[in-house]
């Protein structure tokens, strides 16, 4: 964990380099110099997986769009913001940003120098903005270098660009780039506190307070924290309740395994009872013997060995997927909904489907082009791995373009039930050919799954998408085989009884009438 | 310098500006740059330019040790 380190210095972190194919593009628009940043970032790229390569633009304040840059991956607007017009600047960034998402689909990041006395708001969709000053300003004056100016092209110091390497290298793009973490796994002694309540004692332990306020944020901004411990249930209950100085209480966390089986045994029932991917799942633990033997089960998984709190606090500060790019009013739901499964699940046992529909009242809201929430459709669309059909990972732009073709529709469905709203559970894409109605993509909220809905919800999705497409037909719908989406491939194997093969196409006629068992289902049309 | 360089390159005390394409203006300004963080020196900027070879960058920190 060098590459997270306060005095990084360029050849430590160029020490930890590894050997990965180049994988992504990032074309680089500036006005000063971006080298010493780019020589070194791929060094904090690397940990997670990416190995970028750089295009950079010629020097030029009036940052002229050319058209060789339609596939990178990712635009850096890399700006000295103190060499243009103070009135102008704001004005004269937010027409270039627009300007440039008309050119290209991929996500923009304004990587801005000398923001402090000017506030940028950006609205436009996919654009992050990173203010250079934050990040260097634990260098105080030694962030520039005047001098070397002349030759290095830029007034920020060779120091300051291994700090901005190592932000924007572990933090910042990674995020932009991949799917965010979900959830957070802690262990409590010597973690969240100092001290072993079984040994010490809950009134000696002492809380760590400013990890747990950590903790709090990430809770707030939508993800899960979940407790793997070995001890005993009702010591850490107690512990919980007594002690009021903690600053997270017992209800904070989402799930929770304490006991004596193996860490990797429980992470794995945690993330169960989530429903999400163990890849999704940061583990944070003070054992390196628990670290070690949690990743030889589960290799996926991403662990910080808890050497001290403030170590702690520095990784999770520079940690890849814990930037959540918008904060959904659903990631707040979330919680919520996954405590309300269990108590699902048992009464779906003991009733028939419409006597379980009514006694937990069920509601659904399927909306046609709900463009009010395109961030949480861009957000799921990109972080469903398991019921997905294809893998389409749409950016924002594009499901702007979806939102407002006569030829496509997107299709939403909400859930809600006397246990709680579950928000957005099911989104579906499908575009006309000709006269037949193709469905691109397909995703489900696992958590939604097991309460017999699917098939009567994506029924509707589907007819619904015909209707308004005005096609005719069977309706096509086109899967492939991805690494972790087997449950929608066997729903989609149940839904249209054939076999599937690694991608494809199969057919599905609708029939006359959807059976819903008495589903309380509303429908909303937006038209364009 | 192999680290700066890249692998491909032998970075030997006969690497120089001139038989090293990657070794340009702006790999020179990181050469310098983390030649005086490591060795926790200052070169005189006025010598900069000329300090174009491994063999020459070394007797200039030789000198500000």
């Amino acid at each position: 964990m060098i590459l997270f380190n306060d005095d990084i210095t360029r050849i430590k972190a160029l020490s930890c380099k590894k050997n990965i194919d180049k994988n992504t593009k990032i074309y680089v628009h500036r006005n000063h110099s971006f080298e010493m940043t780019g020589n070194v970032i791929n060094a904090f790229l690397n940990f997670s997986d990416i190995e970028a390569d750089f295009i950079y633009s010629s020097y030029d304040d009036s940052l002229t769009f050319t058209n060789d840059m339609e596939d990178a991956d990712l635009h850096i607007l890399w700006l000295d913001l103190e060499r243009y017009d103070k009135n102008r600047v704001t004005d004269f960034v937010q027409e270039k940003t627009a300007e440039l998402r008309t050119l290209t689909k991929s996500p923009v990041l304004l990587a801005l120098l000398g923001l402090k006395n000017n506030d940028i708001k950006i609205n436009t969709t996919d654009v992050y903005t990173v203010s250079i000053d934050d990040i260097v300003a634990p260098l105080g004056e030694k962030a520039f270098d005047i001098e070397k100016e002349p030759v290095s092209g830029t007034r920020l110091s060779a120091k300051a660009s291994v700090k901005i390497a190592q932000y924007l290298g572990l933090k910042i793009i990674p995020s932009v780039l991949k799917p965010s973490l979900k959830a957070i796994v802690v262990d409590l002694d010597n973690t969240l506190y100092k001290g072993i309540i079984g040994e010490d004692g809950i009134e000696n332990v002492s809380a760590n307070n400013k990890l747990q306020k950590k903790l709090i944020e990430f809770k707030e901004q939508g993800f899960l924290l979940c407790i793997a411990s070995k001890n005993e249930e009702q010591d850490a209950k107690a512990l919980f309740e007594k002690r009021k100085d903690f600053v997270l209480k017992w209800q904070d966390f989402t799930s929770v395994r304490i006991n004596w089986n193996s860490k990797a045994d429980n992470i794995e029932k945690i993330a169960g009872d989530l429903n999400i991917g163990v890849d999704a799942m940061l583990f944070i633990d003070d054992n390196i013997a628990e670290i070690e033997s949690v990743k030889a089960s589960i290799p996926d998984i991403k662990t910080i060995l808890a050497t001290s709190e403030d170590d702690v606090l520095r990784y999770l500060n520079l940690y890849p997927g814990l930037m959540k790019k918008s904060i959904s009013k659903e990631d707040a739901l979330r919680s919520d909904d996954l405590k309300a499964n269990k108590e699902r699940a048992e009464l779906s046992k003991k009733l028939s489907k419409e006597e379980y529909f009514k006694k937990l009242e069920m509601k659904i809201e399927l909306t046609l082009n709900d463009r009010e929430n395109i961030n949480r459709i861009t957000e799921l669309l990109n972080k469903t791995n398991q019921f997905i059909l294809s893998y389409r990972r749409y950016n924002l732009s594009q499901v702007e373009e979806l939102l407002s073709s006569k030829d496509a529709c997107i299709v939403t469905a909400r859930m809600s039930d006397k246990l709680s709203d579950s928000g957005i559970i099911a989104i579906l894409i499908a575009r006309k050919d000709r006269v037949t109605a193709v469905v691109d993509e397909l995703t489900f909220s696992c958590r939604a799954l097991g309460r017999n809905i699917e098939d009567i919800v994506i029924s509707k999705m589907l007819k619904m998408s015909a209707d308004y497409l005005k096609t005719t037909g069977d309706i096509k719908i086109d899967y492939q085989k991805g690494p972790r989406n087997t449950p929608a491939l066997n729903w989609l194997t149940n839904f249209v009884k054939e076999e599937l093969k690694e991608k494809g196409t199969v057919s599905y006629t609708l029939p006359a009438e959807i059976k819903t068992f008495g589903l309380n289902i509303k429908e909303f049309c937006n038209v364009i | 310098m192999t680290l700066l360089l890249g692998q491909d390159i032998k970075a030997d005390s006969s690497v120089s500006m001139d038989n090293c394409e990657i070794w340009d203006s702006m790999k020179h300004i990181e050469i310098i740059s983390t030649i005086e963080e490591e060795f926790d020196i200052s070169l005189p900027i006025e010598d900069i330019p000329k300090l174009t070879s491994f063999q020459l960058l070394a007797e200039a920190v030789e000198k500000c040790l």
